[in-house]
């Protein structure tokens, strides 16, 4: 009942906020806000990448000649990837895992009760690679149970988990476990995902995104030392450190997010891998991009709103940020749909003047500010990312979207998310849905 | 190998190339208004908070020192826990988890664990809370034994 009440608080806060600041202040304030946050943040991504690439990226070496990078003690590393329904992509995705340059690996695909013959696929592949094991749930349990029993089952001491449809770079899983080896207080490693699918506007977009966002994002976070999320597609794991917090959680959407808060309130650090790579399948309809971006709301809510009682104490004050920063986050998501509906309302009937919003275009001058910064990121980020993806430039042209979409994207799915998890009674067990992998070709 | 790109009809493609070339020229009006109105005048009253009180160059400064001060902010906190943990460890090293640690959190057994452990395929059944009630090694033409059943 307590945490009925504190999430349903939590919500009237965050939606409340820009109603109070435009009662007491200006409709145009609100708009200010709109502006001027998506702007600072840019800063912020930018000021993180620069400085994470200055100060530690650059001097990495990587390029074709490079060896793998060498693990003291020669470890053994077990590949997890859970399977649901990937008979089309699992095979292509178990050879990159088994075709690692590093010797000692064991890769455990987790068949999570499919129905497309996914399991028969399997099981034939480890008739002729001795180094594939199995496992097979009897029914569909959900991503987190089939990690939870790869986890179980697999040898090493170090978990590399892929998603069923990612191809591994053939350094990626020893590139992700090197930190920890070398590092004792680092408990999860997150890789370097580079979208594969390509044939729609939707799908280059997320190129830019995956480099001007996630990229940047990721550099910038562990640069102030927390990471809000590991990304569940690549991301490799100590299992001293799982185990201390009991592994995936079940109940939870996102059970990447979950597990990264879990650690680092354990005090695990959570590094981030560019040399990681990790080719993966996205959606490339709109329709399927709203259906993973909801999840993904869903997901940073559910987590928002499960830790925000327990990092109360001062124990917890480096996550305070992260929790801080979405917050915001979701206010600003607020913020412009208020600014849309008393835009809206103006059309219509004579508001008070101030909370009248006169018009929805951003300033000549501020226009021209959030014009450049989106210039100067997308630049940096692809100056930054291009020894990963040669001509990773000629994205350039389709990342003019990314602005619009990326915060559309982001308001829309906080607005339908965000109160849906604050007014939910229970949180169900998470099970698979097959995603958007990309469109197919029409048949001739 | 690694890109996907599935055919698409010509127009569709032309399409998408036209709609970006348009936010591209979007873009560009955004950026030449911007310019505009630093050459010709004070900024609009549309924001009032920066126009009303800074004239356009003083507004650009503003934007970069505010800029400026996160960036710096951002290194000042990284330079201090670089300072700060310098040549520390901040975790001992725990050491690799222990077989029955990992048994016990899974409510199996050691030994079991280690059949599991040997077995290069394995059934997994579970109840309706997620609990497992069933290890099948059926498949595994190499393991100790055909399955394991748990107590509930």
């Amino acid at each position: 009942m307590t945490d009925r009440l504190l999430a349903f608080l939590i919500l009237c806060l965050v939606a409340g906020a820009p109603v109070g600041a435009a009662l007491l202040w200006t409709g145009n304030l609100i708009l200010d806000f709109v502006f001027f946050y998506p702007l600072f943040m840019s800063g912020l991504w930018m000021f993180g990448g620069l400085y994470y690439w200055l100060h530690w990226e650059r001097r990495w070496p990587w390029g074709p000649g490079t060896p793998p990078p060498y693990l003291p003690g020669l470890p053994w590393i077990s590949i997890l990837i859970p399977c649901h329904n990937e008979v089309q992509h699992g095979a292509d995705t178990v050879l990159s895992a088994l075709g690692q340059r590093y010797p000692r690996i064991e890769v455990l695909a987790i068949d999570d009760g499919s129905t497309d013959g996914t399991g028969d696929m399997l099981d034939q592949l480890a008739e002729s690679h001795p180094r594939l094991r199995v496992i097979h749930l009897a029914r569909n349990q959900g991503k987190a149970m089939a990690l939870r029993m790869g986890a179980l089952a697999a040898r090493g001491e170090y978990l590399v988990c892929i998603d069923g449809d990612a191809i591994l770079e053939h350094d990626a899983a020893a590139y992700l476990v090197a930190p920890m080896v070398r590092h004792p207080r680092v408990g999860a490693v997150t890789g370097n995902p580079r979208v594969r699918t390509r044939s729609t506007l939707i799908g280059r977009v997320q190129v830019g995104e995956f480099s001007s966002i996630v990229g940047l994002i990721k550099r910038t976070q562990r640069v102030y030392g927390q990471v809000f999320t590991v990304s569940g597609v690549v991301a490799a794991f100590r299992r001293k450190a799982l185990d201390r917090v009991g592994y995936w959680s079940l109940d939870m959407v996102t059970e990447d997010i979950d597990i990264s808060w879990k650690l680092q309130r354990d005090h695990w650090s959570i590094f981030f891998e560019p040399r990681a790579l990790c080719w993966i399948l996205m959606p490339e309809t709109l329709r399927g991009l709203w259906k993973q971006r909801l999840r993904w709301a869903q997901g940073g809510a559910e987590v928002f709103l499960k830790n925000l009682p327990g990092i109360r104490a001062w124990h917890y004050h480096r996550l305070w940020p992260m929790a801080l920063e979405y917050c915001i986050s979701t206010v600003w998501s607020f913020a412009l749909a208020l600014s849309l509906v008393l835009w809206g309302a103006g059309l219509l009937v004579q508001l008070p003047d101030r909370i009248q919003v006169e018009t929805l275009m951003p300033p000549a001058f501020t226009g021209m500010v959030l014009a450049v910064a989106c210039l100067l990121q997308f630049c940096i980020s692809i100056f930054i990312d291009h020894r990963y993806e040669r001509g990773l430039f000629r994205s350039l042209y389709w990342v003019i979207w990314y602005p619009l979409a990326y915060w559309l994207i982001s308001l829309l799915t906080t607005l339908w998310a965000f109160p849906r998890v604050m007014l939910r009674r229970h949180r169900a067990r998470a099970r698979w849905e097959s995603p958007d992998r990309g469109i197919k070709a029409p048949t001739p | 190998m690694m890109i996907v790109k599935t055919p698409r009809s010509t127009l569709v493609a032309a399409l998408d190339c036209l709609l970006t070339a348009l936010a591209w020229a979007a873009f560009c009006f955004l950026f030449a208004s911007g310019v505009q109105s630093l050459l010709v005048g004070p900024a609009p009253a549309a924001d009032p908070v920066v126009s009303r009180l800074l004239p356009d160059a003083q507004a650009l400064l503003a934007y970069t020192l505010v800029a400026a001060w996160i960036g710096l902010l951002l290194a000042a906190w990284a330079c201090y826990n670089a300072v700060r943990f310098s040549g520390i460890d901040r975790r001992k090293p725990l050491g690799d988890t222990l077989p029955a640690e990992m048994a016990s959190h899974f409510g199996i057994s050691p030994m079991q664990l280690q059949v599991l452990r040997s077995s290069r395929t394995i059934l997994f059944h579970h109840t309706d809370e997620g609990r497992i009630s069933m290890i099948d090694f059926a498949h595994d033409a190499d393991a100790v034994c055909d399955s394991i059943q748990m107590k509930q």
